[in-house]
């Protein structure tokens, strides 16, 4: 064997193993998230597209048929990469590059506010240019990036989020005392759909925080 | 399958002017170091990567998996701190050219670590910058235009499969982000409707877009090229391998040669990330991106461009 050969050789692992970390196959398959809001919508889109090519399945078809095939892509890459998966792990490396898969027609807005009395008031809501409260920090990406995850179904972060959040409040503010992190709900129309783009459905996951 | 070996073996054979590499190699590296140094202006650096008790959104310390930088060393702010900018200096060493094996490898290790602190904080684009260090580790993109050069001598010739793996990793990229877009608003039968609904999205658009509607046909159009650019992308390899063997026959060989699509692509890839630069707030991605287009180059191309450029500025005014 060359030394030809044996780049040629390592190559080949390199190429195989990163191929199949890169086929698009889910990374991860939990039921409950087939039942989101946004999933639903995606599926019912789907469903329409298929009937147009004279297939006729049930929404409720689709889902078990679309999370069947996702527990299936996850054992597959599993046992495939599975040689790789240690340095794939050391070195943070992999080939996922799921951007903007499925445009979410139902995003989320991240508002902040302070108690006044009774009354709340924001200092922060996403582009809002008249409450622009660490606003720099808020839309830098990774920032963005940890609460933008969470308007789908709060999880830890989304507490610690909120902590930090109200953190950067008080140590701006000294009269404040309660400060509220959530998000406004929003719905997205498409031309011909509603009269208006978005449309506010409702609050999700306010965390309240008082000064310590 | 000795045929079929011989194939695979040569295609990884070769020696390469080193420059397009060498400019991946600075560029990219100044693009990360300028989001950390974001990261650092925005006072961000514990809140991402530090320890929970101290007010890190990772809580790495009471996790049942701590990340060995945290197994490894005390969970305090210091320890952040340090690795905060042991992470800036190996990145601005492969910039630089200096210990490249070393300083990349630093870099991904200690970047990987930050990622797994926070995990919702390290995206696509982060996962790209170490694959592609990976790739620079090994490349002696630093023997020319690197301090390494001046250390361990320069030289003219570099391998060539780092930037072919590199022009690999880059389409494979685009090609699979452009598979994995299930969402049906990226099709026809979707209505094209992506871009619309995304730039509705308050957390990811720089500005309101809420008078888009009047230029809705636009935005499917630019969804259109989106899915064009991205699928198209399956393509380049073959462009370059009817480049490679332009003297066999094939009528389709012949009309990649004719067409060579590759300038055109990354023209539109160029449009795309300016656009989504101008549009969204997704940081570094699209910089970063367009910093690996150098390897889609040979060096004397890259050469006879600078070239014209330096006589064009030679040039007096008027």
């Amino acid at each position: 064997m060359t030394a030809a050969d044996g780049r040629a050789a390592l190559l080949l692992a390199v190429v195989f193993f990163n191929t199949v970390e890169a086929l698009p196959l889910p990374r991860s398959a939990k039921r409950e998230n087939y039942d989101k809001p946004s999933a639903q919508d995606e599926i019912a889109r789907w469903q329409r597209g298929l009937a147009g090519l004279g297939i006729h399945r049930s929404q409720a078809q689709l889902t078990e048929a679309a999370f069947a095939l996702a527990e299936l892509g996850v054992r597959a890459r599993a046992w495939l990469t599975a040689p790789a998966r240690p340095l794939f792990e050391l070195t943070q490396t992999g080939q996922n590059w799921a951007l903007f898969t499925h445009p979410d027609r139902w995003p989320a807005r991240l508002v902040i506010e302070v108690q006044q009395g009774d009354e709340w008031s924001r200092v922060y809501a996403s582009l809002d240019p008249e409450h622009e409260f660490r606003a720099d920090a808020l839309v830098y990406r990774r920032v963005r990036a940890v609460y933008d995850g969470q308007s789908e179904k709060a999880g830890r972060t989304w507490n610690r989020f909120a902590s930090w959040a109200a953190a950067e409040v008080f140590a701006a503010y000294p009269e404040v005392h309660t400060v509220r992190v959530k998000f406004i709900r929003l719905h997205t129309y498409e031309p011909g759909e509603s009269a208006t783009v978005l449309e506010e459905v409702g609050d999700r996951f306010p965390e309240i925080r008082r000064r310590p | 399958m000795t045929a079929t070996w011989a194939w695979w073996r040569a295609l990884w054979e070769g020696d390469d002017d080193p420059l397009p590499l060498v400019l991946v190699r600075v560029v990219l590296p100044l693009v990360f170091l300028w989001d950390f140094w974001q990261v650092h202006q925005l006072h961000l650096v514990i809140p991402l990567w530090g320890p929970g008790d101290a007010g890190g959104m990772g809580d790495p310390e009471h996790r049942t998996a701590v990340p060995l930088l945290y197994q490894w060393f005390a969970p305090t702010v210091a320890t952040t701190r340090g690795a905060f900018w042991v992470l800036c200096a190996s990145t601005m060493a492969v910039s630089l050219g200096l210990l490249l094996p070393l300083s990349s490898l630093a870099t991904v290790l200690v970047y990987a670590q930050f990622a797994e602190v926070l995990p919702a904080a390290d995206r696509g684009i982060d996962t790209f910058f170490r694959d592609v260090l990976l790739i620079l580790a090994f490349s002696g993109a630093s023997r020319r235009w690197g301090i390494d050069a001046m250390l361990f001598g320069r030289r003219e010739r570099i391998a060539a499969w780092p930037r072919r793996l590199l022009i690999l990793q880059v389409v494979g990229l685009y090609f699979m982000a452009g598979v994995q877009k299930a969402g049906v608003a990226w099709w026809p039968w979707g209505g094209f409707s992506a871009l619309f609904i995304v730039l509705q999205d308050m957390a990811v658009a720089r500005h309101a877009f809420d008078w888009l509607q009047r230029y809705y046909p636009l935005t499917q159009l630019l969804t259109g090229a989106t899915m064009a650019f991205e699928l198209g992308a399956c393509l380049v390899p073959y462009a370059y391998w009817s480049r490679h063997t332009r003297e066999r026959p094939g009528w389709l060989r012949a009309q990649f040669n004719r067409l060579d699509i590759v300038p055109g692509w990354l023209l539109l890839g160029v449009g795309m990330h300016l656009g989504i630069a101008a549009t969204m707030r997704l940081g570094v991605f699209p910089f970063a991106m367009l910093a690996t287009y150098p390897a889609f180059f040979h060096g004397q191309e890259i050469r006879r461009v600078l070239g014209r450029l330096t006589v064009a500025d030679a040039r007096p005014w008027g």
